[in-house]
């Protein structure tokens, strides 16, 4: 897997620092100017900005590293901040406050770029980019033992980028209209299998697809009601092509019928488009005071376009028929829609002060219907496989729910509810199944109770019964309870404690499921701050999490009933000092930790995983604006199923802050 | 008759949440200048506040807690039930947008009351006033969540990246949605916001995908698992629906998946386009 280009990074960072510092450095002086322009002006700019170098030593897998951390080696753009608030007095052009942020820059797997301006009683406009480097390349996640390729299957070196906008009038309080536009791409070297009968070959791909994105709308506001539409249109593109030569054992160790199957040569290209137009369109009034109503209705309908063609050459086979053949060629058309409306209405009704009944419906239907056909054609066979489709997958839900809540005191609570749903589905079949269509009907119920002593306690509790007649899958909720607590008690002003539990089990007892799922998690923190944190501040968590599952499943190879048992308890821990020993030096020290087991001794089918980051900050206040900052970081994973996946990470990071 | 004896004792009841201020006789406005003599941190404080206008526009009149110092004489959100501090915030904001789900907001149900989040007189934020920033805030009672983004695979939220509200609508979702979450394109899952290429139509689509939603196979907020499944191992959970039954949809695969051998454990490898083909109806490209 190739590795991003660190000198790219490495410009990258010293350009952007170069920028922000520059930015800086101008600010005070538009301060200034602002001063100055409007006499007796109180505008103000105001910001930080954080830069500095970071160093990084590995031992261990590389790989993984980047698939969980990822953070770079040189120079970095932490994070900035800049505010710019007018006075009274002032009349600026654009905005009357605005903030320009960001982070993340020079190599970082993730950095922002934010802006946001107000111009008041006129519009507000807002700006953000994001993007994100997303690596995974995980030998045991895909076929361990898979050496010979020398790459590990299912792997991507992807870049994403988010970008969005959004213009918001004013013109009237009780008018605001909006445009938006969001765009997204994700683009890179990924590495995906050539899938033929009997074997499957590790290839090198390119990823790249997209999404833009146009919406408007209007905001109303009124004495008596509010509503409001949006609608919007978006395309989408997805362009996957491979083009690999040279012999490429894949995935099969041994001899199919005495033969070795290889790939030599291949060629594919996916061409797929895109369209969808969306829209929402809500209302809510409040007729009489005790009285609110709400409506709404939403709809989509995307549809996609797609052309899909491969050539490969090699020596492969037909299963089936066990002939064996050196080159196929696929071409295959086809589209798809997918039409989903989706609506809701609902009514709260206040009776007298401590009375409130909630009465929602919502539904939600849509099904997608996917037709096209399929050549495939086969060298040194006259056979050739062609396919045409239609296929439709249909679901429909509709839910209604009632909900009471009852103040029996000013500091307490009660609220029952209870859910009925009904829905139905039909799946689209496949090559192993013919289309059916299945109905379900769930009854659920609740019952919760608060408590809230002033700021000094918040108590709630929840208890949960779920029925159903069947289930669309077999690990759905059939016969479901939970029940769980949480609860926050300021012992003094300095001390905070809080505490949640939760437990609920489910249970699927059809004919040939018996599915068994129970989860249980515990989690406590004590917050301690004496002084506001002036001089000391300490924040401790722990979370217990429990997790078993146990469902019987037929192995495919000898149609024999088998049990998947999985069991999982995680531990995860946080502990955060904060020590302020003069006035000029902070100092945090702390960490998280997660080590995961399986729940029962005995139980193979677990991951259990190690994951502790331990890390510490200093801050010294060197002259009244800037303070130089230096951070350790501490990265260690270990799996005790793949120890070849292990591997520690020291992360130093030294810098100044500067704020103006 | 027992229903309407209920209703009438309830009607009767009063209210709860504002103690002693029910029957005190129409009090009088003050102004911001008053307050400021005994509150002079919080009203200066409040001058650059989205919401300084008047003290008196949330606390109501306040010549008889200027008169005698007496909390009770004032509404205070202190001590006031979470029910009726909702309905104050939500004479003005009751028409926002964002609170346009509200009768289907978990957090309502649960009477969580809007100062739980938002710290009306100076909020941490600049926007929203919100009393932490947003992870934090939500960490603070979804704590078991926050443990969650320490396993090994998570969705990054240090750096800005991305923060809880990114997926989640904290003042209701739409129904049609899971709960909670936020919106992509009207009505499908924000998860599709950054993973548009999950969005399909598929020619050749995986049921529960479309049906159960990405949470049916994927535990989005962090998993020991390398692609964030809510199984250990990709099989686990692809057998797990994928075993002949008469009561639920999903079908035992053809006989020459081995599984004792390693190439067949991760069903993926193979089934690369798992959320949707749209050449193959077996997802195998």
């Amino acid at each position: 897997m190739s590795h991003k280009d660190s000198r790219f990074a490495h410009k990258s960072g010293v350009l952007a620092i170069a920028i922000v510092l520059a930015l800086a450095g101008l600010a005070p002086w538009m301060a200034y100017g602002q001063d100055r322009a409007a006499q007796s002006s109180e505008s103000v700019v105001s910001g930080t900005v954080e830069v500095g170098n970071r160093w990084r030593w590995l031992s261990g897998n590389e790989d993984l590293y980047r698939s969980t951390v990822n953070l770079g080696r040189g120079p970095k753009l932490n994070s900035f901040l800049m505010n710019f608030q007018s006075s009274e007095t002032s009349k600026p052009a654009l905005f009357d406050r605005a903030t320009f942020s960001g982070g993340g820059w020079g190599g970082e797997p993730a950095g922002t770029l934010r802006f946001s301006g107000v111009k008041s009683d006129r519009y507000e406009f807002q700006v953000n980019y994001r993007h994100f480097d997303y690596f995974s390349s995980i030998p045991s996640f895909a076929n361990p033992t898979d050496a010979r390729s020398g790459n590990t299957q299912s792997t991507f070196d992807v870049s994403r980028q988010l970008f969005d906008a959004r213009l918001t009038f004013w013109p009237t309080r009780a008018v605001s209209p909006y445009v938006g536009f969001d765009y997204d791409r994700t683009n890179g070297p990924a590495r995906t299998n050539f899938v033929q009968d009997a074997n499957e070959y590790s290839v090198a791909t390119n990823v790249d697809n997209s999404t833009a994105a146009v919406r408007g709308g209007i905001g109303l506001q009124f004495s008596r009601w509010s509503g409001g539409f949006e609608i919007g249109r978006s395309t989408f593109r997805d362009d996957q092509s491979i083009d690999v030569r040279g012999t490429n054992l894949g995935n099969r160790a041994t001899l199919f019928l005495g033969q070795r199957l290889q790939l030599e040569a291949l060629s594919q290209a996916y061409k797929i488009s895109g369209r969808d137009i969306f829209s929402r369109t809500f209302m809510m009034a409040r007729p009489w005071q005790q009285l609110t109503v709400h409506g709404q209705f939403l709809y989509s309908r995307p549809t996609s376009e797609s052309i899909y063609v491969d050539q490969g050459s090699g020596t492969f086979v037909l299963q089936n028929t066990l002939e064996t053949f050196t080159g196929e060629q696929t071409f295959s058309r086809a589209q798809a829609r997918n039409p989903h409306p989706s609506g809701s209405a609902g009514a709260e009704l206040q009776l007298g002060d401590r009375l409130r009944i909630v009465e929602t419906i919502s539904t939600d239907r849509f099904s997608v219907n996917g037709n096209g056909d399929t050549n495939q054609s086969f060298t040194l066979s006259s056979r050739t496989v062609k396919q045409t489709y239609d296929e439709l997958l249909k679901a429909d839900f509709t839910r209604q729910r009632l909900n009471v809540t009852f103040d029996l005191t000013s500091f307490s609570s009660i609220h029952a509810g209870h859910t009925y749903l009904t829905a139905s589905a039909t799946s689209p079949g496949s090559d192993l199944a013919a289309p059916e269509t299945r109905e379900l009907h769930r009854n659920s119920a609740d019952l919760g109770v608060m408590f809230r002593i002033r700021n000094r306690l918040r108590l709630n509790l929840d208890v949960e019964d779920e029925r159903g007649n069947a289930t669309f899958f077999r690990t759905d909720l059939r016969r479901f309870q939970r029940l769980s607590a949480r609860g926050r008690y300021q012992v003094m002003e300095a001390l905070q404690v809080g505490a949640s539990a939760s437990v609920w089990n489910n249970k699927n007892d059809a004919a040939d499921t018996h599915f068994d799922e129970r989860s249980r998690e515990e989690s406590v923190d004590v917050n301690y701050a004496p002084q506001s944190g002036k001089w000391f501040s300490v924040f401790a968590s722990y979370t217990r999490g429990t997790f078993r599952s146990d469902l019987p499943f037929i192995v495919p190879q000898n149609f024999q009933t088998d049990r998947s048992i999985y069991s999982d308890r995680g531990h995860t821990g946080s502990l955060w000092v904060n020590i302020n020993p003069l006035p000029r030096l902070q100092v945090q020290v702390g960490g998280d930790a997660f080590v995961s087991t399986p729940a029962s001794e005995g139980t193979t089918q677990a991951r259990p995983t190690r994951f502790y980051n331990p890390r510490s900050r200093l801050a010294l206040n060197v002259i009244r604006d800037a303070s130089f900052v230096t951070e350790w970081k501490w990265h260690e994973y270990s799996n005790r199923s793949f120890a070849r996946e292990n591997y520690r990470a020291h992360l130093l990071m030294t810098g100044v802050e500067y704020r103006w | 008759m027992i229903g309407i004896a209920l209703i009438m004792w309830i009607l009767s009841l009063g209210s709860p949440a504002e103690p002693g201020a029910a029957r005190r006789a129409a009090p009088q406005a003050i102004g911001p200048e008053v307050c400021a003599t005994c509150h002079e941190d919080l009203t200066n404080a409040f001058k650059a506040n989205v919401h300084a206008k008047s003290c008196e526009t949330c606390h109501g009149a306040a010549q008889e807690h200027a008169e005698s110092a007496d909390i009770a004489k004032i509404r205070s959100f202190k001590v006031l039930a979470p029910a009726r501090s909702a309905a104050v915030c939500l004479a003005c904001h009751e028409k926002d947008k964002t609170h346009s789900n509200r009768l289907f907001d978990a957090h309502s149900k649960n009477n969580v009351s809007c100062d739980s989040c938002h710290s009306v007189h100076k909020g941490a934020q600049r926007t929203s006033l919100l009393a932490k920033p947003t992870n934090e805030l939500c960490a603070s009672c979804h704590a078991s969540e926050r443990a969650h983004f320490n396993r090994p695979f998570s969705h990054k939220l240090a750096g800005g990246m991305m923060d809880c509200v990114s997926c989640h609508a904290p003042h209701g979702g739409s129904p049609s949605l899971k709960i909670q979450m936020a919106a992509s394109h009207a009505n499908n899952v924000a998860c599709l916001n950054c993973h548009g290429d999950k969005r399909g139509p598929f020619a050749f689509e995986h049921m529960p995908v479309k049906v159960e939603g990405c949470s049916g196979c994927h535990e989005p907020h962090g998993s020991a698992n390398p692609r964030m499944l809510i199984r250990s191992e990709v099989r686990q959970l692809c057998l797990e629906c994928h075993t002949n039954s008469k009561t639920a949809f999903g079908k035992t695969p053809p006989a020459f998946h081995d599984l004792r051998s390693e190439r067949f454990r991760n069903c993926t490898t193979c089934h690369i386009k798992i959320h949707g083909s749209h050449t193959n109806p077996a997802f195998l490209r």
